[in-house]
């Protein structure tokens, strides 16, 4: 194993003999020997153990990670990027594809969060999934999971980083349909699959017109060779300088070609963030155990689209047109699932809306030239969305999986730990206490400019609407079916120490970044520098304005939630009555399901029905059968030559022998 | 007619006859013997050829291990006795005495039309460290490869009958 | 020097034996009369084999011998064995019993 130490901005030739670099497959090597001990003998294993291995083996590569880490930091900056190669692994003709690793700023934070998180997730999973029968299926999957989303953020090539993604996409799909006797869960597995997949492609598509373009896969190969704009053979076989052959413009609209590629590129990530028009997976990826939601929607999986914008800000740096289409989509979808979050009443859906809108928030920082900010959010929104689906699945544990909102209230009486948690989860989302309010208020401070800073202030509204009424309506109040209430009982300490380590990692991750006007302390963007480059410096009045600003509203959104679900609960429905086709209209989250089933489904159903009945029968068939016929015909007229007697065989081998022999003399011409 | 003309014509006629002996009769060990008087007579014309290698490992290997091996079959599964009943195929013995006909007189056109005639000199060929020389030199591959045949000829027999276990 | 005896004579010789160990094949039924006309056609093609290196003044067709020998041993030792294991099977040792690849 060798390690590539940086020299440039980015990275390439190493002070030789740097051991420390043999740990970094450490952090991978962790999580899949707790999936292949649990895989393996997972049924056989004490249920103590099962679940104990695999936090066991998170923890571990979490150490793994922190000591990667303190390695880096101890390190000047620019040496603070080194690739990894681990085995040589594909040839493509004369392209070699090795197994690479990236350990840089960035990768070493996204192992860190993921990590952490996901450690809480799997000590809080062994109370939530006490009485599963199949613990070592579940464990072994969620190690997998991590696996695949560590080889996401640590690849060092495209390829890898490939194996990562479809591997997190596999596992989300086994997961989501973990319980898969049940239809519903099942169907959403299959769904969120299909669904990624499709974004994939694209996805695929770009990283294959990277690879032609450059020759390589590798991040830092490909981001020295734009920075230094080195010259690189294009398809048409012209050698150009790389940014001349990026910006080249290609028949499709004229749009050049890193346009597209960022584009492709961005699909992948819309499939796998679940944003607009490809988000309907996530929702429905509800079906799975709680703590499987919290791991997909805080540590792994969603945030991989953000992830490889931010990877990749390079190339989108050189597109105005694509990051301008970043920031459509995000704030678009940000403003588009908050409404959906507002009008939801399964408390599992409601948290998954709110995913959906904050990744979009991170898609929105990335494009508005702040990548750190956005991944500041991302490692924020990490720790209190993990904190407030644990509070979910606290509530579903003690109520016996009661996922309708209106059927609970008042529950703060008899689980404070779980209430106390959710209230930090949902404020710190609301932006009104940290680290949700610097991490938010860094994107709409970046954000400022766009001319979608309105959907993300509306957003921030919004979401301190529908997360207080979702607390409310569970926590506060009067019980509306009170023998529910009455059974409640607060979880076990395996599920609420993992949530009270959360919550303090909620409000500790804000020392990362502080804003300027509390104190100039930004050791998150400054450690994050030699992967996503300088964050330029707001002014210190903006900055303010925007916090003042955003905090206005959000409070705004609280105090309205407050007032309509707690103080006058029948004003609403009220408004609803009046309006009713408002309602109807959100309600049914804006028919974009209907949409979906009426232009993809339903025409495929109606050619396919054509196509079975007259082409399939009378055409296909007829062949298939004709021939089967045809043959069957002449097997059962040519059987009788098989008598199955061996004389008989001798005696045509020995007329056809004399026959060869006959032939042989006569072409020879020495026939008497 | 020299006399080994007159040699050969006797071992000729000794082979055909053995051969028409073990094809006539109905008892396998009479036909067993009979196939070893053509073994023993194919080995005096080796030789007269000048192969006396061949000759001796002719008798040794088939008249010798060979045969005594089929007899050891025959007495062991007891099949000393005639064949069984009336053969249903004996309307194709007409067309098999025809085809074993033209096909003998195919090959004999085939062999007389090369036209063989003794090499000259002769002395060289008559020498068992030539052959020696020729199978551990030019042919050692094949011969390591015969050996490896064999090996698996031995563990094919003892696969093949082995009796399954708990019983046949 | 003339020839002692005429090779084209050993040819012939060998064209009947085949054609016998042929004849055997078809017409016997005792499958150990049938391996024995195998036998009997190996052997011929030895002889003939003989005889050409004896035409051509070297060794060559000897060593082929030699090898058929070798084989033929392995190939009666594992015919004999498919004969034992057949016989085991079906409780004789007709050719025309063994007939599952009838069509």
């Amino acid at each position: 194993m060798t390690g590539h130490q940086a020299s440039d901005s980015f990275l390439s030739t190493l002070p030789a003999g740097v051991e420390e670099w043999s740990w970094v497959p450490l952090v991978l090597i962790f999580p899949f020997i707790g999936f292949v001990i649990n895989g393996i003998w997972g049924r056989r294993l004490p249920e103590i153990l099962v679940g104990t291995i695999a936090s066991l083996a998170i923890f571990l590569s979490f150490l793994s990670a922190t000591y990667l880490f303190v390695t880096l930091v101890n390190l000047p900056p620019k040496f603070r990027t080194v690739e990894v190669h681990l085995f040589p692994w594909l040839t493509a003709g004369p392209v070699p594809i090795p197994a690479t690793l990236l350990l840089d700023p960035l990768s070493v934070t996204m192992a860190l969060t993921v990590t952490s998180v996901s450690f809480l997730i799997h000590i809080y999973s062994i109370g939530y999934m006490a009485e599963d029968p199949e613990l070592g299926r579940y464990f072994a999957l969620l190690n997998l999971f991590v696996f695949f989303m560590l080889t996401l953020v640590m690849a060092g090539n495209g390829a890898v980083l490939f194996i990562g993604w479809e591997g997190v996409g596999f596992c989300s799909f086994a997961l989501i349909s973990f319980w898969y006797s049940r239809d519903a869960a099942a169907e959403a597995g299959k769904k969120a699959f299909i669904v990624t997949r499709t974004g994939d492609l694209f996805f695929l598509l770009s990283l294959l017109t990277l690879l032609a373009l450059f020759g390589t896969l590798s991040f830092g190969d490909i981001s020295l060779a734009i920075a230094r704009n080195q010259p690189i053979t294009s398809l048409s076989g012209v050698r150009e300088p790389a940014r001349e052959v990026l910006l080249h413009p290609t028949g499709f609209f004229g749009a050049d070609l890193v346009t597209l590629i960022c584009l492709g590129l961005f699909a992948g990530a819309v499939g796998k963030s679940a944003q607009l028009p490809l988000y309907v997976w996530l929702p429905d990826a509800m079906e799975g155990p709680t703590p499987v939601s919290a791991l997909i929607h805080a540590a792994t999986m969603v945030t991989g689209g953000v992830y490889l914008v931010a990877r990749l800000h390079f190339l989108f740096a050189l597109s105005p047109v694509a990051s301008g289409v970043v920031a459509g989509v995000a704030a678009l979808t940000a403003i588009y699932s908050a409404l959906l979050a507002c009008v939801e009443n399964d408390i599992k859906r409601v948290l998954a809306y709110s995913t959906i809108s904050q990744i979009a928030y991170m898609f929105l920082g990335c494009a508005s030239g702040a990548s750190s900010a956005g991944l500041y959010h991302l490692v924020t929104h990490a720790y209190f969305k993990a904190l407030l689906f644990l509070s979910a699945g606290s509530v579903l544990h003690a109520t016996g999986n009661i996922l309708d909102m209106r059927r609970l209230g008042g529950l703060a009486r008899r689980m404070k730990a779980t209430t106390v948690s959710f209230w930090i989860g949902g404020l710190a989302l609301s932006g009104i206490i940290p680290s949700g309010l610097f991490s938010k208020d860094f994107i709409l401070a970046y954000a400022s400019q766009s001319a979608w800073y309105p959907f993300a202030l509306a957003t921030a509204f919004l979401t301190a609407f529908y997360i207080t009424r979702l607390g409310v309506k569970v926590f506060h109040g009067s019980p509306r079916e009170p023998e529910i209430v009455s059974h409640a009982h607060e979880s076990p300490q395996v599920m609420t120490i993992p949530m009270g380590l959360l919550a303090t990692g909620t409000i500790a991750v804000s020392v990362l970044w502080l804003p300027p006007f509390i104190k100039p302390f930004h050791p998150l963007s400054d450690f994050l520098l030699p992967s996503l480059g300088p964050t330029h410096e707001l002014a210190h009045e903006k900055e303010i304005a925007v916090t003042i600003f955003s905090l206005t509203v959000s409070g705004a959104g609280l105090l309205l939630a407050v007032f309509v679900y707690l103080w006058r609960p029948g004003l609403l429905w009220g408004l609803a009555q009046r309006l009713p086709w408002v309602y109807q209209l959100v309600a049914h989250k804006f028919y974009v399901d209907e949409i979906y089933l009426s232009l993809t489904a339903r025409p495929a159903k109606r050619a396919s029905q054509l196509i079975s009945g007259a082409f399939d029968l009378g055409v296909i068939d007829a062949l298939v059968n004709g021939t089967g016929a045809l043959v069957a015909y002449l097997g059962n007229q040519s059987r009788r030559v098989q008598t199955g007697a061996v004389r008989n065989y001798a005696l045509t081998i020995l007329f056809a022998g004399a026959l060869v022999l006959i032939f042989l003399i006569v072409r020879s011409g020495r026939a008497p | 007619m020299s006399a080994g003309q007159i040699v050969f014509i006797v071992i000729a006629v000794g082979a055909i006859l053995g051969a028409v002996g073990m094809l006539s009769s109905p008892n396998p060990v009479h036909s067993a013997l009979f196939l070893v008087l053509t073994l023993f007579c194919v080995a005096v014309i080796y030789l007269l050829l000048g192969a006396e290698f061949l000759a001796v490992i002719q008798v040794i290997v088939y008249a010798g291990a060979i045969m005594v091996l089929f007899l050891f079959v025959i007495m062991l599964l007891n099949l000393g006795r005639d064949e069984f009943g009336p053969d249903p195929h004996r309307q194709q013995y007409p067309i098999s005495y025809l085809a074993t006909a033209v096909f003998a007189s195919v090959l004999s056109t085939a062999g007389l039309a090369v036209g063989l005639r003794f090499a000259e000199p002769p002395g060289i060929l008559i020498s068992a460290d030539r052959l020696a020389h020729l199978l551990f030199i030019s042919y050692l591959l094949p011969f390591e490869l015969a050996s490896l045949i064999l090996l698996i000829a031995i563990i094919g027999i003892v696969v093949l009958v082995k009796r399954p276990r708990g019983g046949a | 020097m003339s020839d002692p005896f005429s090779l084209n004579g050993v040819i012939v010789l060998s064209a009947i034996l085949f054609s016998m160990g042929a004849l055997g094949v078809l017409i016997r039924r005792n499958i150990i009369v049938v391996f024995m006309s195998i036998e009997l056609m190996l052997n011929a093609a030895n002889l003939a084999f003989v005889a050409f290196s004896r035409h051509h003044g070297h060794l060559n067709g000897q060593v082929i011998v030699f090898f058929t020998i070798t084989l033929a041993a392995a190939e009666v030792a594992v015919g004999l064995a498919v004969i034992v294991a057949l016989f085991r099977l079906r409780g004789s040792i007709d050719v025309d019993r063994a007939s599952l690849l009838k069509g």
